[in-house]
Order: C-alpha cells, then structure tokens, then sequence
C-alpha cells in the first residue's frame, strides 16, 4: 500500500525557529512599531523579565485594546482621545492569549487538536522548558488539506458534483 | 511463435465459424441478400454500361467492372452494404487521361484504364497496409462537392456529342469548352432521331424515378428506348444520316464471359507512358477511397455497422489491381447500389457478391441483346445521371456557411471545369489546407473583464475600456505562422492606464519555439513601458516550454499561474495578483498619496487593497478549503488569509478567515476522542461535511464600509470585527478592497507619530513664547531702568 506522506508529520517537521518576542515591560507603542513593520505575521510572544513566555500578544487583542471604549468617538469621526496615553503602557496591562504548547514529537492529530482548543496564530513548540519554535496555524491548515486530497480521485475538490 | 501462429488459428476458425453458421445463414439471411442482389443488378446493368461510355470504353468492360471488381471487393471489404464498380466520377477521370493518351502513344483507351485500375489498387492496397484509412478525413466536404459537381457538368457536356446523335468523330478531349466549341462547330450533324431518342430516355427516367420512385428508371428507359429503336428499325442502314448509333457498332458483346486479360502495358511496359498516369492513378485512387469510404461510413451510420476502413481500402485496391486483369476499369463504390443494398433489406456482404454473380450470368444468357442498345439512349440516362449528381441543396448550404467553405468550393469546382480532373482533386486539397492555415494563422484575442458576480465576459480590445489591469484571452493554434506580429497586435491592449497585462494562455494548442520568442519579445516591449506581465492558465506542456526556454525565470514563478480543473481558478489568483502589482506601483509613486497631509486622516479607498479573495456562496466548504489552501502555498496572501463569500449578484456576504475554517474542519468529535489517530482516519474526520455548502458558515455579521469613510469609521468597524480587517464596498454591496490588520496598524502607528509630532511642536512654541516673554520683559526692564 502506498505510504501517507502525512504518516510522518510531526511538530518538529513543521516548525520554524524564528518567532517575535516582546518584553512585558515594553510599551504598547513598541508592540505597534514591531507589528506595523511585519509583513508575515501578526502575531507576537510576550515574555517575563527572564525570558519565561507570558502569553501571546496578536493585531486583534492590540486594536481592541487601542479602540476599547473609543466607540462612540469613533463613530461621531473623532480618534480616540486616550489613544497616546494607551500607547505609552507596558504590554503587560494586555489580556494576553493563552499559550498553547507543543512537543517536539506531537504528532498531527494532538497538533490539530491542540490548534483547535487555543485561538492562537501560531503553537509554541517547546522541549522541556526551551523554546525551539513556533508551528503556524497556516502551517497545520496546509498539512490537514493535503490529508483530505490524499484520499483519492473521487475526493478531490473541483470535480462534477 | 505465438504470433507467428495465431494468425493462421484465427483465420482458421474463421473459416470454420463461416461454414459452422453456413446453414443458419442459407436459412435466415440468404433470402434477403439475395432478393438484394437482384435489385442491384436490374440497376446497375445499365449504369455499368453508360459510366463505361463516360470512360470512353466499351459498354461490356462496364459489365466485367460490375463483376469482377464487386465481387472481389465484397469477398475482402468491410462493409456489407457498399456495392463496387463503375463510378460516374472515376469514369470522367478516365476518360480524362486515357482519351488523349490513347491518341499519343496509339494504344487503346482500354488498356491505358487497365493500367490505371492497376497503379490505383496498388496505391489503395498500401493505403490500407499502411493503416492510412484516416487521410481521407483531410478532404473536405466542400472538396467532394465542388469536384462531384464539375465532374457533373463535365459528363453531361461530353455526353452531348451522344445526346445530339452526332455521328462525325470526335476529337478526345474531355475540357469543357473545347468540348462545346466542338459540339458547338459540329451542330450540321445532329441527329434529330437521336436526339428524339436520347430525350425520351431522358424523360422516362426523370417521371420514372419523381412518380414510381421503386421501379428501376435505368433499365425501363433503356428497354424502351432499345424496343423503340428495334420495332422502328432505327439502327439499320438505310436510315442514312439518320441512323441511330447502337452499342453493338462499336464493340458487340458476344455474351461469353472470357474476360481474362493482361493489361498491354504490363506485358510491354511503355515507362514513359507509366509516369504520365502514376499522377492520374494516385487521383483516382484517391478519390475511390474518399467515394467509398464515405458511402460506407454513411451507409454504417444507418445499419448501426462498425467500418473497418483500412480493411475497406484493401479490399478497394485488389478489386482495382486483379480486377486489371479481367479488363475490368478503376472502380469505386457506388452510392445508388450501396443504398438500394441497404433499402433492398441486404443483410451481409453476400448481398453486392451476389449481384455481381447475377450481372456475370445476365452477360452469358442475355449480354448480347444489350447490342441493341441506342447510343443516344446511354447518352439521355447519363445526362439524367449527371443532374442528379448535382446536390443544390448541399451545395448551397456549403457556398452560405462561410467565405472558406466558398473559396474550396468554386475553387474546386472551378479547377475540375478548367483544368484536368486529376489535378482538380489535389487544388482542392490545397485550398482546404490554405484556408485552414488561414483561420488557424491567427489565435483569438479577445480581453476578458469580470463581471459583478465574479463570472468572466469577453469583449473585444477596443471595447475594454482602459483599465490598470488587462486581461486577455488567447485561444486556438499558436504555431510559428500563428505567432508572427502577434506581440504587436497584443499591444492594442494597452491603454494610458495599462499597468500589468495577463495573458490567459489555457485554450492555446501547438505552441512551440517561435510562441515563446514571441512572448519573451512581448515580454520586452512590456517592460520598455514599465508593464508588467503575468501569465495564467499555464498547462504542463506549457509549463516544460516556458522553463527549458528561459522564460520562466525571466517572467518570475509569482507572475505564473498553472492551470487547474477549475475553470477560471488560475485566472482569478493572477487577477489577484495583478491588482497587488497595481496597488504596490501606486504606492511606489504616489508617497503622498495615503495621508493627504499631516492634519487629514486618510480615506478608506487609500486604505485598502485590492488582493482578496471572492468566493461565490454555492461552493463546496472543500473548494474553498482547496482556494486558500493555493493561495497560502503561493506565499501571496496575508499572514491572515480570508475568504469573502459573495451572492450571484456580487454583493458581499461575509468573511471567512482561515481560523473560522480551521475550526469547521477540526470540528468532528474524532480529534478529541482519537489523539492517536492516524492520517487516514484524520483524513476521514476532515472530510465530514465538508461537501457542504459553504454558505452553512455565513453569518453576515462582518463590518463594511465605504470607500469614502475616513479612519475613526475604519477603526470603529474594525473593532466591530473583533480587531478584524474591514472590507470596503461599493454603493451596490460589491467588495472592492481590503482594509487589512497591518494597514490599520501602519495608520495608527502614522497617527500616533503625528500626535507626538504635534505634542513636540506645542511644547516647542510654548518655550520659544516663554523665551519671548522674559525678553520683552528685559527691554521694558531696561526700558525702566
């Protein structure tokens, strides 16, 4: 029987190294330079003072906080009137997103399960304690489609139906 | 060896199934093939004997043609209802050749036919050895046409010598206007019994076959015209100048049937001779096969038989090559016979056998009798033979379906009646061939635009409208003589706003060498005026060009987008793509143009962008989960990839984003319950409910606005969206752009500067006020002082 390619996804397989990282005590404003400067992802780690990841901080959490209780300025045409004094707070008066993890070896159901239980962009994939990188939603996205178009002519998309 | 003896098995126990069922067959089907057959043969007695006076031979070798050269080609043929032998057309073709010839080199018209039954079966032989059978499907209908109807015209004006009764000599040619020149100078030697006679057969036969369309009209006619001819004494010689001609003159038919012969011109070949007719044979040997091929195909479509066509050329060709040796003519099938075959309820090839075995044993008991037969009677039949070869109704719907059907069509016609009917067949061939490098010469070019509801329309170039982006349809042949000037002629899609151009190459065929210089000098010129060019619908064959010739790399993999089972699918993403390149140029060029100035905040329309996908509501979940799935892959999308489902009328429905389909995918219990679970049964989960359709997932909740709305409304939608993009439609609900998170980010950023800007400069004039003021203070101080 023809070997699954997919039979040998692992966390490891997918995972890529580099990944964004604030301090807690940096302001808000240096979270909005870092994402405006990014082109491919929205996504940043929020670590403590010794590099133990807090959480993470997304362009979604950043923009509510930003317009949060600005609603009504907004509609009637005006920029929110505290959006400098937001600004200049540490990242840590964010709510920040629950980190999910992953093991080196997580395989693709436990990586898929876990994407699912979090609202994350990306999944810390950790040995132990150490940080070895990040697997992307777009990455496990990409890995479960190609399991569906594994499975044969008759399943493939786009066919008369 | 297996081979080597598995043939002979099989022709073994063919031999063995035909006399296993050889009693069933004298049970069921005899009756019927050979009540068949008598029919064939009533008719085609007489037209054997007047095609064989178009060849120019004797009435008796029409007969043998009938015989011999049916037999055989029933015996090895395919096709159990076409009838072979004479042919009014290949008998014009004879004639053609062999008259003029025959007056050359002083031999007899017999055996220059002889020669040409001969070459022309060999020639049909190897066609059907060779597996050539599908050539024939090269010669138009227009071909067939214009050549049967000049070949109409020719006959019945060469018929007219016999018609007139004229008795003074002719002189062989067979070209149309010398023929009525000579008719014409001659006309002090009309017959008018002759002509009375030839009238009347040709009357008999056209009331014959209008009002009593099943009685044989041929055989009446000529019967009436011979008792005439006999009870009057006609033919005898002291009628003087107005004797009728009968076919005993000429050559009597003694009713033996000793038709062995060995072709002169076999025995003591004149080479000479040989290499003028090679040309003439390869004519009629052709069009014997266009002639039969078609019949049978025609007649097969009727009786629901499968034709083996290059058994069928066999068969033609040895009827032709033996048949030269019982003095028997080129032969070809016949179209009256074959459908009586048919009509007359023949059931197998036995039917046309027979009917040559009936026409061999009319020539032993009652040939003779056929010397009685008037000339001028064969002249009327053929004459009533040639009108009804001319088919108006076909040929006027051929001269109405377009200026190529009509160019082949007189041109053909034209070169049967001016040329020599040989080379008529083969001008045809040429014109067809010229026409079709002609239409084929030029692809289509037509520019595509996209409607409201996503679907395509094709509109000619110069009814485009200028536009950033042009997208043209390329379709049909794209060989070197297609390609010549074309880069040029895609330039007239280029407006003052032309911006990128996508060429959608899907539909193009035999694409070689001279496409791709083509479009790698497109490609340049493009580039000469900063446009930038895409390619799309790129199929695998394309695709292995595009590479080995350099172009790929020159064109870069982003501008290229690989054709898919989807129709439209590739063209959509480089659409994308394009308005990307557009949107990316504009903010090269205009700096500006995002903030008008410090104090104004900027307008969603310079806001947003135009690369999004639009996704119609009566998709698959699974096809859109293929779309983002291609669109991720490209590495083109945002980090955030989303979908935006439209109704049939383009108006925006909702967003989806990859998250919201990610969890649709993952939502079968399985991925809690089964951690462990391998890829196949993953697989199976992920496609529960995805051939839903993707309007399930609408939940029309997603924030919009317009074009014009300033920031604060940007931001304020997209807070509604939960931190989301915000999509920018127009007055009708259509998206026309995206207002994307890092945009947001980027203006708030700009704003936030601003703000800080305007801080700094406040603090700056309140010093340099403060610093103002203790001066003044100094001067009144001084002043005090």
């Amino acid at each position: 029987m023809k070997k699954n390619h997919t039979d040998s996804i692992r966390a490891r397989s997918l995972l890529h190294k580099k990944y964004l990282a604030i301090h807690a005590r940096q302001s808000i404003q240096d979270v909005l330079e870092l994402l405006a400067n990014q082109d491919e992802t929205l996504s940043i780690l929020v670590t403590d003072a010794d590099g133990k990841p807090l959480g993470c901080l997304n362009a979604e959490l950043l923009l509510l906080y930003l317009m949060d209780g600005s609603i009504d300025e907004l509609d009637s045409g005006e920029m929110p009137s505290g959006f400098a004094g937001k600004l200049s707070s540490p990242v840590a008066v964010l709510q920040l997103e629950k980190l999910v993890r992953l093991a080196p070896d997580d395989n693709l159901a436990i990586m898929l399960l876990r994407a699912r239980e979090g609202s994350s962009e990306w999944l810390l994939v950790c040995d132990g304690d150490r940080i070895i990188g990040q697997v992307t939603i777009n990455d496990l996205y990409l890995a479960a489609a190609s399991l569906t178009l594994a499975g044969g002519e008759a399943d493939l998309p786009f066919q008369k139906h | 060896m297996i081979a080597a003896t598995s043939k002979p098995v099989t022709i073994l126990k063919s031999i063995l199934g035909f006399l296993r069922s050889a009693p069933a067959y004298i049970r069921k089907d005899l009756k019927f093939d050979a009540s068949a057959a008598m029919t064939i043969a009533v008719l085609g007695i007489p037209q054997a004997m007047a095609f064989a006076s178009i060849a120019g031979l004797p009435p008796v070798t029409g007969l043998y043609t009938s015989i011999v050269s049916c037999i055989l080609a029933a015996l090895f043929g395919s096709s159990n209802h076409l009838v072979t032998g004479p042919s009014n057309v290949t008998c014009m073709m004879i004639f053609s050749v062999s008259a003029h010839l025959a007056v050359r080199y002083s031999i007899a018209p017999l055996e220059i036919a002889l020669l040409l039954a001969f070459l022309s079966g060999l020639m049909q032989i190897a066609f059907g050895l060779f597996k050539m059978g599908g050539t024939v499907k090269f010669i138009s209908n227009s071909v067939v046409m214009g050549f049967t109807t000049g070949a109409a015209i020719l006959i019945a004006t060469n018929q007219l010598w016999d018609f007139l009764g004229m008795r003074v000599a002719r002189s062989g040619s067979s070209q149309l206007f010398s023929t009525l020149g000579e008719t014409f100078l001659s006309w002090t030697s009309i017959n008018p019994l002759g002509l009375l006679i030839a009238g009347l057969t040709l009357m008999i036969v056209m009331v014959t076959k209008r009002r009593f369309p099943k009685l044989p009209a041929p055989l009446l006619a000529l019967l009436t015209a011979s008792l005439l001819v006999l009870i009057l004494g006609l033919s005898r010689d002291k009628m003087g100048d107005f004797r009728i001609v009968v076919v005993g003159d000429e050559s009597r038919i003694s009713g033996a049937l000793s038709i062995w012969h060995l072709p002169q011109l076999l025995r003591r070949p004149n080479w000479s001779l040989i290499s003028e007719v090679v040309t003439s044979a390869f004519s009629i040997g052709i069009l014997g096969l266009i002639q039969s091929a078609s019949i049978a195909r025609s007649l097969a479509t009727q009786s629901g038989q499968r034709i083996d066509f290059n058994r069928e050329f066999v068969a033609q060709g040895l009827a032709n090559t033996v048949g030269s040796f019982f003095q028997c003519f080129p032969s070809a099938g016949s179209f009256n016979r074959s459908a009586v075959c048919l009509q007359a309820g023949g059931k197998t090839r036995m039917a046309p056998l027979l009917s040559g075995v009936i026409t061999a044993a009319f020539l032993v008991w009652l040939g003779p009798l056929t010397n009685y037969v008037p000339k001028p009677a064969f002249a009327g039949l053929l004459m009533a033979t040639a009108y009804y070869m001319i088919d108006t109704k076909r040929f006027m719907m051929i001269w109405r379906t377009s200026k190529n059907s009509k160019l082949v069509l007189g041109g053909t016609l034209a070169a049967t009646l001016l040329f020599s009917l040989q080379n008529a067949v083969f001008i045809g061939v040429f014109l067809s061939v010229a026409t079709l490098l002609h239409v084929t010469g030029k692809p289509d070019l037509t520019q595509l635009m996209q409607r409201p509801d996503g679907g395509f329309e094709e509109v000619p170039f110069k009814k485009a409208g200028k536009y950033p982006v042009a997208l043209v349809n390329l379709e049909g042949d794209f060989y070197f003589a297609a390609v010549d000037d074309l880069d040029y002629e895609l330039m007239q899609c280029i407006t003052t706003e032309t911006r990128v151009v996508v060429l959608r190459m899907k539909r193009l065929r035999a694409i070689g060498s001279s496409a791709m210089t083509m479009l790698d000098h497109f490609h340049d010129l493009l580039e000469e005026k900063g446009i930038r060019l895409i390619v799309c619908g790129i199929e695998d064959e394309l695709r292995k060009l595009l590479t080995v010739s350099g172009l790929r790399e020159k064109l870069g993999e982003q501008n290229i987008f690989y054709a898919d089972n989807r129709i439209f699918q590739s063209t959509e993403l480089a659409l994308a793509r394009a308005r990307s390149l557009v949107a990316e140029g504009r903010r090269m060029h205009e700096p500006a143009k995002g903030v008008q100035s410090e104090n104004t905040l900027p307008l969603a329309a310079q806001l947003m962008n135009r690369r999004f996908l639009r996704f119609g509501m009566g998709h698959q979940i699974r096809e859109a989960l293929w779309l983002l799935t291609e669109m991720i892959k490209s590495g083109r999308g945002s980090p955030r990839p989303m979908l935006f489902l439209q109704d049939t009328e383009g108006r925006m429905a909702d967003g989806l984003s990859l998250r919201e389909f990610f969890n649709e995918l993952t939502r079968h219990p399985g991925f809690h319950s089964h951690p462990d679970a391998s890829t196949t049964e993953l697989a199976e989960y992920l496609r529960d409910g995805y051939t839903q359709p993707i309007n399930s997932l609408v939940e029309g909740v997603m924030q919009s606005v317009p074009g014009s709305a300033e920031l604060p409304a940007v931001l304020a939608a997209s807070a509604r969206n939960h931190g989301g993009p915000v999509p920018v439609l127009d007055e009708e609900g259509r998206m026309t752009g995206l207002i994307e998170h890092k945009q947001i980010l980027v203006e708030l950023l700009r704003y936030a500067h601003q703000q800080a800007a305007r801080a700094d400069s406040k603090a700056s004039n309140h010093t340099k006020s403060g610093d103002n003021d203790a001066n003044d203070r100094k001067k009144k101080g001084k002043a005090s002082v």
